[in-house]
């Protein structure tokens, strides 16, 4: 787009002024002064981007598949191909509209000799998701500013940052697993492994009758073998709001980073043949693709079809909806977390209105225990933000299924509020552990494999 | 790639350091010619100071304390913007004239006149460089600031007029040079005032009572009705029934009003159509004696028109009471505080009136205008006193800064300046003039060229600088592009200026040619090339 900007049009005003004010005072020399705005006229008037103009423009990030949180490093060059040298060059990256730069600028001013290239240098905070970089914005104007180009550069190199859940390893590769998706009960049926022996009823089956033994008594006798009922792992992940927090502004939020997780652990079970069931507790209706379930769950069943599907649906939801409430609010998640602090929706922003933690009469627990299947180990993924979570594991406990906490770390920054949040945070832990469920506190800094390799083997076993 | 969130006015810092460096420099240059040294530099204070209480009367964060501040310096504007003009004409008018021949008074007047705008110059520039640090020149402060200074204006105008009023009163009726003055108004005051407040003894006057009567009645019972008498009383079951008691004074208090001014009229017509003898037969004699005795006795009015008083009182402190209260307080202080303001002005020119008015006698008495001083000043002095005349010295100054505001907002309303670089085509236009002007004087020619182009360099850098602070913000390092262009336009200017040097070679060369030739010349050489540059665009 080409533009001129008459900027000097002043100087014709100008003229005129010291050729009135040379005849009222009968001054020669304001006469002949009026050499200088009319040359500025001439300056702008004349001026023109030169035609030769070109620039090439390459970006480079830092770390193509970050995890969440992590600020990305993004270089953006741009080089002078033209046979022109440009004394006014401006350039914007396009910065996908989702992520926040957390250091440096992404604009720029320079000017630029034929060949010389500058480096644009800035950090963004990646969040669980895609995001492509549009085209950089570049305007080139002349040395008096009175002519200007502007174009929309397209960027070479990268273009997309993904953080996303590619697994490059398997992290069951080296655990150990009885029976992968089944559990060893103390009844006697069918099954692999021996239980024990009785008399031969009509109707057994013919498989299970002891040969050896009759041939050596001729007394027919069956055996009972372990029964193994197949198990169902379920996967809940807590989305309410006051799971939707964030210690600094950019940072992915709570519901966020346990999706994130989820989404691991379901990668990894899924390659070793073991379906989970998908739950999220705390959406709205608007945030799932054909709504929740008439409880208010979202929740994906294993055994159904395009499960794997629906569970990434499930896991895109969170995200949306976090993304739905820091649009509505942008401010309020830094606010209260301003001081990079407590986790707890108190105070002013009572956008919120769950329970201060889910009494047992909290209504989505009571929907999650009234959706679990019989027998099913359940994986709860929580930043442990008020105390739902623990409720919830410790009225597991008390049913009877075996249960583990995963809980992402919010907890970043000096302050008396952030060393609060983080106290009570491991008092919930702590609590939960004695009632008796298996908790991992996933420190951020370190990959979720690792946290959750070393609980994996007790996944799984009895 | 525009940031449509709010105005930007900052600029980075290169170019505000070209903006305030040159300007400065400049004007210390320019003003170093001017005779008028003290003048010229209170002009120039006075243009930090405006600026300063444009941003004061802005201030969101203390409004209050902003209005206040900006009201009470308006009056230091004000006094500078006088001495600016008015002392620079009084300092150098003492210089120049009186004039040794007829032909050396068009020289004078223009030697005046350019230096008088030269300071005016500078002021502006002055004004503007400052402004354009926080880009303060928008058209909702200008009209804040406006308003402000209005308000400010209008104590010390009441008091001036009142004391104007005063002096002239007291003058016509001491002066027995005018009898027809004193005596109509004498006689026209009695006239008015004597039938309610002195009554003639010895006869009724029942319709003026009524009357009067009627009018405290009603005002009294608007003021009982204003004040808030059965809140005040706690909602108990043994408290006095205040309700009830205040509700039947009311009644009987709106009735008596209303009854009187009925009365009145009719009253009226019986005392005029009867007259006092067969009014005097008709009612029995005590009755009647009793209605002169009641109507007549000049204590009774006083105290009917005391009542009048306090029920009006009462029912407008209240009214304004309830506007307080409701409002807070940081918003009644900035609706009162020009009015406080305006009192300390007030307060301040009535404590310096006698040196202040002395101190001018004394610099007019220098210039050639001594005589008039004698004829016309020291009268009025001696009839109004210094306070009055100080009052009104006042009201003017103040006057003058309510035109320059309004010219500006005006300026900045029909965007004949652009909010974004107000403040920097003020500085520019202002250095631009102020060169111009010093031609005339004996100005270095370097200096007068340096002016011009600084100028240019001045509204380019600033412009420049503003868009690139919308653009691409304050924070990113912009000082290689900006030192760049300004250097481009420092360049282009030191062409102009030769080019003008070259060309008044030139015109001084052609001394065969008769000057005045040689002017039209020039003149139109200019056009021409005025009409080319608008071909090319």
């Amino acid at each position: 787009m080409h533009r001129r900007v008459r900027r000097w049009s002043g100087g014709l005003a100008a003229a005129l002024f010291l050729v009135s004010v040379s005849l009222l005072t009968a001054e020669p020399l304001l006469l002949a002064a009026t050499a200088i705005p009319l040359i500025y006229v001439a300056y702008g008037a004349l001026s023109r981007v030169p035609p030769g103009t070109d620039l090439q423009a390459a970006r480079s990030v830092s770390d193509a598949q970050p995890t969440p949180g992590e600020p990305v490093e993004v270089e953006l060059t741009l080089t002078n191909t033209g046979s022109s040298s440009l004394t006014d060059v401006r350039v914007i990256d396009g910065v996908p509209e989702e992520l926040a730069v957390v250091e440096g600028s992404p604009r720029l001013c320079t000017s630029l000799r034929p060949n010389e290239s500058v480096t644009l240098s800035y950090a963004v905070m990646a969040k669980r998701g895609t995001y492509t970089f549009d085209a950089a914005a570049v305007r080139v104007r002349t040395l008096s500013a009175s002519d200007e180009v502007t174009v929309d550069l397209p960027v070479a190199g990268d273009g997309a940052l993904t953080c996303s859940n590619t697994v490059s390893e398997v992290p069951m590769a080296d655990a150990t697993l009885p029976r992968a998706g089944t559990l060893p009960t103390d009844t006697g049926g069918s099954g692999l492994e021996f239980h024990s022996t009785r008399s031969y009823q009509p109707g057994d089956p013919v498989n299970r009758i002891d040969w050896r033994r009759y041939a050596k008594t001729d007394e027919l006798t069956t055996i009972d073998y372990r029964e193994e009922q197949a198990v169902r792992t379920v996967l809940v992940v807590d989305a309410r709001p006051p799971a939707r927090v964030t210690p600094e502004p950019g940072f992915p939020t709570g519901a966020e980073l346990s999706a994130y997780a989820a989404e691991r652990l379901f990668d990894a079970l899924s390659r070793t043949s073991v379906v989970a069931s998908v739950c999220a507790v705390g959406l709205a209706a608007e945030d799932v693709p054909g709504g929740l379930g008439p409880d208010g769950l979202a929740w994906v069943d294993a055994s159904g079809g395009h499960a794997a599907a629906h569970a990434r649906q499930v896991f895109d939801s969170v995200g949306r909806a976090a993304a739905r409430q820091s649009a509505a609010t942008p401010a309020g998640d830094a606010d209260v977390s301003g001081d990079g602090s407590s986790p707890q929706p108190q105070g002013g922003d009572a956008r919120v209105t769950t329970a201060d933690g889910g009494t047992i009469e909290d209504p989505d627990l009571l929907a999650v225990l009234a959706r679990l299947p019989p027998t099913a180990q359940v994986v709860v993924f929580s930043p442990a933000a008020d105390d739902w979570p623990v409720s919830l594991v410790s009225s597991l406990a008390v049913r009877d299924y075996p249960t583990t906490l995963v809980s992402p770390s919010l907890t970043r920054g000096d302050s008396l509020g952030a060393a609060v949040a983080g106290t009570e945070r491991i008092a919930r832990l702590q609590r939960a552990e004695l009632s008796g469920a298996t908790v991992i506190d996933w420190d951020l800094d370190s990959p979720i494999d690792v946290a959750l390799r070393a609980s994996l083997a007790d996944l799984f076993s009895v | 790639m525009d940031d449509h969130t709010t105005l930007s006015t900052r600029m980075p810092w290169t170019s505000l350091a070209t903006v305030v460096g040159v300007t400065a420099v400049l004007v210390a240059g320019l003003l170093g010619t001017v005779s008028a040294d003290r003048a010229a530099i209170v002009g120039a204070a006075t243009g930090v100071l405006l600026a300063l209480s444009l941003w004061l009367s802005g201030w969101d964060r203390w409004q209050a304390v902003g209005t206040v501040l900006a009201s009470v310096l308006a009056l230091p504007v004000a006094v500078g913007l006088s001495v600016a003009t008015g002392g620079s004409v009084v300092t150098l008018g003492a210089e120049l004239f009186p004039v040794s021949s007829q032909a050396g008074v068009r020289p004078a007047v223009v030697t005046l006149v350019s230096q008088v705008f030269v300071v005016l110059g500078c002021l502006t520039a002055v004004f503007g460089a400052t402004a354009a640090t926080r880009g303060v020149v928008d058209i909702e402060r200008v009209g804040t600031y406006g308003g402000v200074v209005v308000r400010t204006t209008v104590v010390p105008f009441v008091v001036a007029l009142a004391l104007f009023t005063r002096g002239a009163v007291d003058f016509l009726q001491s002066n027995a040079d005018t009898p027809g003055v004193q005596q109509l108004t004498g006689e026209v005051l009695t006239r008015v005032l004597g039938p309610v407040f002195d009554p003639v003894p010895g006869r009724t006057h029942i319709a003026i009572f009524s009357l009067l009567l009627a009018l405290a009645a009603a005002a009294l019972a608007r003021g009982l009705d204003a004040l808030p008498l059965s809140e005040l009383v706690p909602e108990t079951s043994d408290a006095p029934d205040i309700d009830g008691t205040v509700g039947a004074v009311e009644r009987t208090l709106r009735w008596t009003g209303r009854l009187a001014l009925l009365a009145a009229p009719v009253a009226g017509l019986f005392e005029l159509g009867l007259g006092q003898e067969s009014m005097a037969e008709l009612l029995p004699g005590g009755l009647y004696d009793l209605i002169v005795a009641v109507t007549a006795a000049p204590g009774l009015r006083g105290l009917l028109w005391w009542l009048f008083l306090t029920g009006t009182a009462v029912s407008v402190a209240v009214w304004f009471l309830r506007r307080a209260v409701q409002s807070s307080a940081d918003r009644v202080g900035s609706v009162l505080a020009p009015y406080v303001g305006g009192g300390v002005i007030t307060l301040a020119a009535v404590a310096v009136a006698g040196p202040a008015v002395g101190a001018i006698e004394m610099a007019l008495r220098a210039t050639p205008a001594a005589t008039a001083v004698d004829q016309l000043l020291a009268p009025i002095l001696d009839v109004y006193g210094p306070e009055t005349v100080t009052l009104a010295l006042t009201v003017v100054a103040l006057f003058s800064v309510i035109s320059a505001t309004g010219q500006l907002w005006v300026a900045l309303a029909t965007s004949y300046l652009r909010e974004r670089t107000a403040g920097v085509t003020l500085a520019a236009a202002g250095l631009f003039g102020a060169s111009a002007f010093a031609a005339t004087l004996s100005t270095p020619t370097w200096l007068v060229l340096a002016g011009l182009v600084g100028a240019v360099v001045v509204w380019d850098a600033g412009s420049f600088g503003t868009t690139l602070g919308r653009e691409v913000g304050t924070g990113a390092a912009t000082r290689r592009a900006e030192l760049v262009h300004t250097g481009g336009t420092v360049a282009v200017g030191g062409v102009g200026a030769a080019a003008t040097l070259g060309l008044s070679e030139v015109a001084q060369g052609a001394v065969a040619v008769a000057p005045s030739v040689a002017v039209a010349g020039l003149v139109v050489c200019l056009v021409a090339v005025l009409a080319l540059v608008a071909a090319i665009r």
